[in-house]
């Protein structure tokens, strides 16, 4: 148990997908206007990632027993878009209420980098099949959570008095930058020890 | 389906089976030279690891109650050799760092004495946790002291190693590993001494 | 538009980093040392040049409805093969710039030349367009992390691949190393974007006078 809340805890403050690996910037940057919509975003970015995790952990399998692992890249980034597809339709079935507030950001989630990004790296840790979607939920749990502070401070800077050649991208990435640093402080943390590793 | 839908699904997998052939050939040509490349890697380290050994023979045996610890994973043993002599082992292992696993080679000679380490792959942040390859740092006396039974920490948890200055991460990681590098070689040890000699299997 | 004009649009004008702002991921996490940042740049280079011709290649024959899928088999076609050729010619840069390399594939600027510009364009002016797009994170890629090795670590051009030291400017000791570090990226970029922005509006007045 304490060897899954190790890999969560340290998806989510130490190794942050966001400010820690650069992954997942782009909608960070442009889904992160008002708190809703990050939060939307959020939901179905923890979603689709803890499946990806799942499915690409049993492809890697395959790949691996037909020894054509250079067609990792490639047949994980179709699965993604497939299984981006396959949610937008089943939400769209059962919960039409649901889709309403995540349909809009699905298909904007194939292009996310976190979401191919965590299914590397589970391969690259070699994680176990349990070990590889709650590295998927984690680190979409730091995405989410990152999205949300964010989307809280920039509502507040829409109002502040900026220069004009610092509007817009620019303050947004000073201030990403200053969350980071408030991240960085988590890495001193010696987490195995926290734990009682 | 319509002519048009056949259409879609031909054009697709014609695409698919194309870039499908043209990675398998690129893949042809590059696999070999990775290959070596690592091969090249891995000896190069070996070598620096244990200086006065001049032939590695991999044992077989990967003790199951070392392999994976405390995000440690102790990869790959080594007997080494000179003209037939035995002269220690090289332990390869694998410690999670701060971006990645840091892969090295940590050599123990016959003594049960810490030879050398070498760091073969690694993935820290460039002039940060990177630094850890530098021989000021894999060469200072803590690692040079060292030997089986002793259990080595950077300064901040009390121990005598001086960490990568702002990579106590990285460096926790590099003791981590010398310290199950010097556990598995204890074990080896001591299983040669009660058997009475080098080879046991 | 002549084909210089195309090379230069993406270089300048329409520079992917400093003015759509696209790809930060790779741009803010490969940037700690120049080395890193231009092999990047290079591999990036390819792959937008290559998908960008396969593409305009086949414009008329691929379908509308499967235009997206199409695309990114091609891209992650080339992702993979750079992502070979580097594990066996550079392995030291290649495992530093680590899971970037496949994630060229989600590099919106790929996609984003697939769609606005390959798939309208023939394969020449779409060549260029790759190679200026290309050339425009490059430079980007290297403004960045000159800025950030140099004041960061106090070296420039480490290159361990080629048994090359770098050029030392100052002790290591007075690096500051926030800059190498993750909230550097995010602030050197923040920073050098407001830069060129005032720039360009000053210039931008200028000419009105």
């Amino acid at each position: 148990m304490t060897e899954y809340l190790l890999i969560v805890l340290s998806a989510i403050f130490i190794n942050n997908f966001v400010v820690a690996r650069f992954l997942g910037i782009c909608p960070f940057l442009g889904v992160s206007k008002q708190v809703e919509t990050a939060t939307g975003m959020g939901m179905a970015v923890t979603f689709v990632m803890a499946l990806a995790s799942g499915i690409t952990y049993w492809l890697q399998k395959v790949l691996v027993m037909l020894n054509i692992e250079f067609l990792q890249t490639i047949t994980f980034i179709l699965v993604i878009a497939v299984l981006v597809q396959f949610v937008e339709m089943v939400i769209k079935k059962v919960s039409p209420v649901l889709y309403q507030a995540l349909g809009i950001y699905l298909p904007l989630i194939t292009t996310n980098c976190a979401v191919l990004g965590v299914t590397i790296l589970n391969v690259e840790e070699n994680y176990s099949f349990l070990q590889s979607v709650v590295n998927g939920i984690g680190g979409a749990l730091g995405f989410s959570l990152l999205l949300v502070l964010f989307a809280g401070i920039r509502e507040r800077l829409a109002f502040a008095p900026i220069p004009k050649a610092m509007q817009g991208i620019p303050i947004a990435l000073v201030t990403a930058g200053l969350i980071s640093i408030a991240f960085l402080g988590f890495s001193g943390f010696n987490l195995e020890a926290l734990l009682g590793f | 389906m319509g002519k048009y839908e056949w259409r879609l699904i031909v054009v697709l997998t014609v695409i698919c089976v194309l870039s499908g052939g043209v990675l398998g050939w690129v893949n042809s040509l590059t696999a070999p030279a990775i290959a070596e490349q690592e091969k090249l890697a891995k000896q190069r380290a070996l070598q620096e690891a244990l200086p006065m050994a001049t032939e590695f023979a991999a044992e077989p045996a990967i003790l199951p109650e070392l392999v994976s610890k405390d995000r440690t994973r102790v990869a790959e043993v080594y007997r080494a050799y000179s003209e037939d002599k035995p002269q220690g082992y090289v332990v390869i292992v694998e410690a999670r760092g701060y971006a990645g696993p840091i892969r090295m080679a940590v050599g123990v000679t016959a003594e049960g004495n810490l030879a050398a380490l070498a760091v073969i792959s690694q993935s820290e942040t460039p002039g940060l946790g990177a630094e850890i390859k530098n021989k000021s740092f894999l060469t200072q006396p803590a690692f040079r002291r060292a030997k089986v039974g002793t259990e080595l920490a950077v300064k901040k948890d009390r121990g005598e190693v001086d960490a990568v200055s702002s990579a106590t991460i990285s460096s926790r990681a590099v003791v981590r590993g010398v310290n199950a590098a010097l556990t598995a070689a204890q074990v080896l040890l001591e299983r040669d001494q009660t058997s009475g000699g080098d080879h046991i299997d | 538009m002549t084909r210089w004009q195309i090379f230069k649009n993406g270089v300048f004008n329409e520079n992917p980093i400093f003015r759509l702002v696209l790809g930060m991921c790779s741009t803010l996490a490969v940037t700690t040392a120049v080395v890193n940042g231009i092999g990047m740049g290079i591999a990036t280079t390819f792959v937008l040049t290559g998908s960008n011709v396969i593409i305009a290649l086949l414009r008329n024959i691929i379908p509308k409805e499967i235009r997206i899928p199409a695309y990114v088999v091609v891209i992650a076609t080339f992702t993979t093969i750079v992502d070979k050729t580097m594990a066996a010619t550079m392995p030291d840069l290649h495992r530093v710039l680590g899971i970037f390399i496949p994630l060229i594939v989600v590099n919106c600027i790929v996609l984003a030349r697939a769609e606005a510009f390959a798939s309208k364009h023939s394969i020449v002016e779409s060549a260029f367009d790759g190679l200026g797009m290309g050339m425009g994170f490059t430079l980007a890629l290297t403004l960045l992390s000159l800025i950030r090795e140099l004041l960061g670590t106090g070296t420039l051009l480490k290159a361990s691949d080629f048994g090359f030291d770098g050029f030392s400017f100052f002790p290591d000791a007075l690096g500051v190393k926030l800059l190498v570090l993750p909230p550097g990226a995010f602030i050197t970029l923040g920073l050098l974007l407001a830069g060129i922005n005032w720039f360009v509006a000053r210039k931008g007045e200028k000419s009105h006078d």
